[in-house]
């Protein structure tokens, strides 16, 4: 009997730890391919206690310079930014911050472009923004809000049941990143500093419906509801990208929500001269997202709304919090020069990752 | 609910909890429950074809036991020897209307759901053919889960009640739950009345022992339907949508590739309705016992599906050769060709009937029954060349234990079969012939060579995987050599080499097998029948 135990358990420890290992193995690292796959998961080792937080798709993680708002400002913040983060993704993150910062944020930034979705869009999207949560109830509201119908929930308690595949395309990324997980911004921050200037733009088509989806609305409600329990101020923006369109028949229904809500409503498609914003110079992809210099140009115009509008406190003469902040944008500044550098040399960045 | 879905899954972990906590003598029912749920996932609209066939069976069989209950009774209160024989005479007349009436009855619901379709579209063709321009529309009926194989296994029980080699059963639902026991609804195997009814009504609790037998053999079943079978598929379905471009040395590689498909997906299929099976303590008969070692034709059909062959071999093969017609009929064709062909000949007809009948339960299409006709007429072939055979290794006395003939019959046998199999992979029977046709005609090595393997839509990474998925195959069949079921041979290995190999085999299937995102779950190549 003592030997039947002896031997379940060597095998179940061995399962145990051969499955882990394979896991880790397997799940992408978001080191040299698609390495906004990271981001999420990059809150929980910053200090987690930011008084600024953003919250969207795209058009935050490249378009707001979290080194922008903490040189210009002294303020302390983090994106919390996705590929395509759609509503329901957005208000969990806002909950799953909530549930693990050790300060409370002041003020919560939305970005509305992902209101145009009603309903989840494509699996990559969705790893993509939940794979990075740490397990939480919330988590797990997150992704029964999000899953397609041909999601596993095995998949995502395990996620080597979606990316088993991947071992066709092991390589050393894989292996060096074993131990630790690569850091790909600052926090939340995705350093390009590269330039495409915009070219050719399509025209926008008309839409059957520019209606917003009641799914989309009833996240957007519980987002306000949320920030308001927690007396944090919510501030809705639109990001000024020129591509995907944004169509003046969303842009009135927001204005509509802001105004019933009391929220702040700043659509940067209507300022872009005033932040001096120059399309030839300040997208690193022909206008859909802004390279590192439009970033800082977008810090500096909304931190000084911020801190005019909420009084937002400058944190520069905090010491403790001053070291970490000034260490990361040394980190921030040596990133940029290195880009140029490659840029320079080989006409292309090669470096994108932080640490 | 396919066999290797998380759903089913989840379905097997609840059956066996409240099987387990249920009291023995209504453990059979916690099976029929299940096995009705698993039936209604297919859609419970068919539960009404497979419960029809259990009203009817139940009632034609319960009447020929009354009937024999009422011949007893009167046989032992008859005297003399004639009229025992009389009532006996005239009780199996009555019982063989009974068993006609029920056989053509749940026969019947088959070949309406499965062959109408088959035959309007057959008629439809000759109407064309001869200027008519009338044609029927077709029926459509969706064929319910498993029609073929439950249908087998109840003509077997009724035919062994006729022929009092079975029992009848009187509890309804226990017929029931013969007729549609979930691990073997799906694709069989076949099994005998008189056989699994010895532990499907037994009860017996879930037991370490079983739990981890059948927990073994349905890895071993995922294993090959997910490494290999459905690995490899992809390739398999590029080349035979495309007969026009991958002809010749293409054909070939094909048709190995479906026999390596075919036989990881019908047997992993197997293996998973063996091993559910034995947790719950019920022995299903075993269906393949290494086919690819065989060396001849009629040998392979004793190793592949072995369940289907004795089944046909049994209540068609052996019923219509030894019939009175047949019988009579070998008797008048003595008269005009002699003795030996008049002894011949009628087994030679009885064959291709079987193998005809054979085709066309495998499935409604003209390809499949040139298949069973093709079976046939090699087998037939075989028969009239056995006497040469004979003469031949009499002349080469040593040559049948010779390790270089043994293997050039396990080859010859092997591509004769996939040939023949190649009536499954293509859209007609001309193109199958135009294939088997292009090994002559366009036999282009360096074609091959140019394309290369990784054209066929598949990763060339996809088939090492599948490569070593059939090199741990190899060596559990070498480990199942002897008909030595291979976990018998693996619980003689010390405990650490058993778990290190259901460990390989474990994490192969995890990280190689076919499934989960971007992989469409594809059901057993079987199910269709």
């Amino acid at each position: 009997m003592r030997l039947r135990i002896v031997k379940i358990s060597v095998a179940v420890v061995a399962f145990v730890l051969v499955f882990a290992a394979l896991q880790r193995l397997l799940v992408p690292k978001y080191a040299s391919f698609a390495l906004e796959g990271g981001l999420i998961r990059e809150y929980y080792s910053s200090s987690m206690d930011q008084d600024l937080i953003l919250i969207g798709d795209c058009e935050v993680y490249a378009n707001f310079s979290t080194i922008g708002f903490w040189e210009n400002f002294g303020i302390t913040s983090f994106i919390r930014g996705s590929p395509q983060q759609l509503v329901w993704h957005s208000y969990y993150l806002l909950e799953d911050t909530l549930l693990h910062a050790r300060q409370k944020p002041k003020i919560v930034v939305f970005n509305i472009m992902a209101m145009q979705y009603g309903e989840p869009q494509f699996e990559p999207y969705n790893r993509l923004t939940l794979d990075g949560m740490r397990w939480s109830p919330t988590k797990f509201r997150a992704i029964a809000a999000s899953r397609l119908d041909d999601e596993s929930w095995l998949s995502y308690f395990f996620p080597i049941f979606r990316f088993k595949e991947h071992w066709r395309d092991l390589g050393s990324d894989d292996f060096r990143y074993f131990f630790r997980d690569p850091q790909a911004s600052i926090n939340g921050f995705m350093i390009r500093s590269d330039t495409m200037p915009v070219g050719f733009l399509p025209q926008p088509l008309p839409i059957a419906n520019y209606r917003f989806s009641e799914k989309a609305y009833y996240y957007l409600n519980r987002m306000a509801e949320l920030t308001r329990e927690h007396d944090i101020e919510l501030v809705l923006i639109k990001a000024p990208n020129l591509f995907p369109h944004w169509y003046n028949q969303w842009d009135e229904q927001i204005i509509e929500f802001a105004g019933e809500h009391d929220l702040l409503y700043i659509n940067f498609l209507n300022y872009t001269e005033e932040i001096g914003l120059d399309w030839d110079i300040h997208s690193f992809n022909a206008g859909l997202h802004l390279n590192v210099f439009g970033a800082e140009l977008m810090s500096m115009y909304f931190g000084e709304i911020l801190q005019e509008r909420f009084n937002l406190p400058d944190r520069r003469t905090e010491s403790t919090v001053a070291e970490q902040w000034n260490s990361m944008a040394q980190q921030y500044h040596h990133m940029i020069a290195l880009q140029l550098d490659e840029i320079e040399r080989y006409g292309r960045i090669n470096s994108f990752l932080i640490g | 609910m396919l066999f290797h879905s998380s759903v089913f899954l989840l379905f097997l972990a609840g059956l066996v909890a409240v099987y387990a906590l249920t009291p023995q003598r209504f453990r059979w029912f916690v099976l029929l429950v299940g096995s009705m749920v698993f039936y209604a996932s297919a859609g419970p609209f068919f539960l009404i074809y497979i419960c029809s066939t259990i009203v009817i069976t139940y009632l034609c069989t319960m009447s020929m036991r009354r009937l024999r209950l009422k011949r007893d009774a009167l046989v032992a209160e008859a005297g003399e020897k004639d009229a025992r024989r009389l009532l006996k005479d005239k009780a199996k007349s009555i019982a063989k209307v009974w068993a006609t009436i029920c056989l053509v009855l749940i026969l019947g619901i088959l070949a309406v759901v499965k062959y109408t379709d088959f035959a309007i579209a057959n008629v439809n063709a000759v109407l064309s053919l001869i200027g008519y321009a009338r044609q029927f529309g077709l029926m459509g009926f969706a064929l319910p889960m498993g029609i073929s194989f439950y249908t087998f296994q109840t003509v077997g029980y009724v035919i062994d009640v006729y022929r009092e080699k079975a029992e009848v059963e009187t509890n309804p639902l226990k017929l029931a739950l013969f007729v549609s026991f979930f691990p073997q609804v799906v694709q069989g195997p076949i099994s005998r009345f008189g056989e699994l009814s010895k532990t499907l009504y037994s009860g017996i609790q879930i037991n370490r022992v079983n739990l981890s037998r059948g927990a073994n053999r349905i890895l071993w079943g995922f294993f090959k339907k997910l490494v290999i079978a459905d690995r490899l598929f992809p390739a398999m379905a590029a080349l035979s949508i495309n007969p026009d471009e991958y002809q010749g040395i293409f054909y070939m590689l094909n048709i190995a590739l479906y026999a390596i498909i075919l036989f990881c997906d019908f047997t992993g299929g197997i293996d998973i309705a063996i091993g559910v099976a034995e947790i719950f303590g019920v022995r299903l008969p075993e269906n393949f016992n290494r086919p690819f070692y065989s060396r001849s034709i009629q040998e392979y059909w004793t190793r592949w599906h072995m369940t289907m062959y004795s089944w046909f071999r049994d209540y068609v093969f052996y019923t219509m050769a030894a019939s009175k017609k047949m019988l009579r009929f070998t008797k008048s064709l003595k008269r005009f060709v002699g003795n030996d062909i008049a002894k011949r000949l009628p087994v030679h007809i009885t064959l291709i009937w079987v193998w005809f009948l054979t085709g066309l339960w495998h499935g409604a299409t003209w390809n499949f029954i040139v298949w069973g006709l093709a079976n046939g007429v090699v087998l037939m072939v075989s028969l009239e060349l056995a006497p040469l055979y004979a003469r031949f290794n009499g002349r080469f006395p040593g040559l049948a234990n010779n390790r270089v003939y043994r293997c050039f019959q396990i080859f010859r046998t092997f591509w004769l079969m996939n040939m023949i199999r190649s009536f499954d992979i293509y859209d007609s029977v001309g193109t199958t012939f135009n294939m088997m046709s292009s090994i002559v005609r366009n036999f282009s090595l360096t074609q091959f060579l140019s394309v290369g393997i990784s054209e066929f839509t598949l990763p060339i990474a996809d088939y090492f995987s599948a490569g070593a998925g059939l090199l741990v195959v190899f060596w559990v069949s070498w480990l199942g050599r002897g008909e030595i079921d291979y976990r018998e041979r693996l619980d003689k290995f010390a405990w650490p080499l058993r778990y290190l190999a259901v460990g390989v085999i474990l994490f192969m299937t995890i990280v190689f097998g076919a499934y989960g995102y971007g992989f469409d779950a594809r059901q057993f190549i079987y199910n269709i029948f």
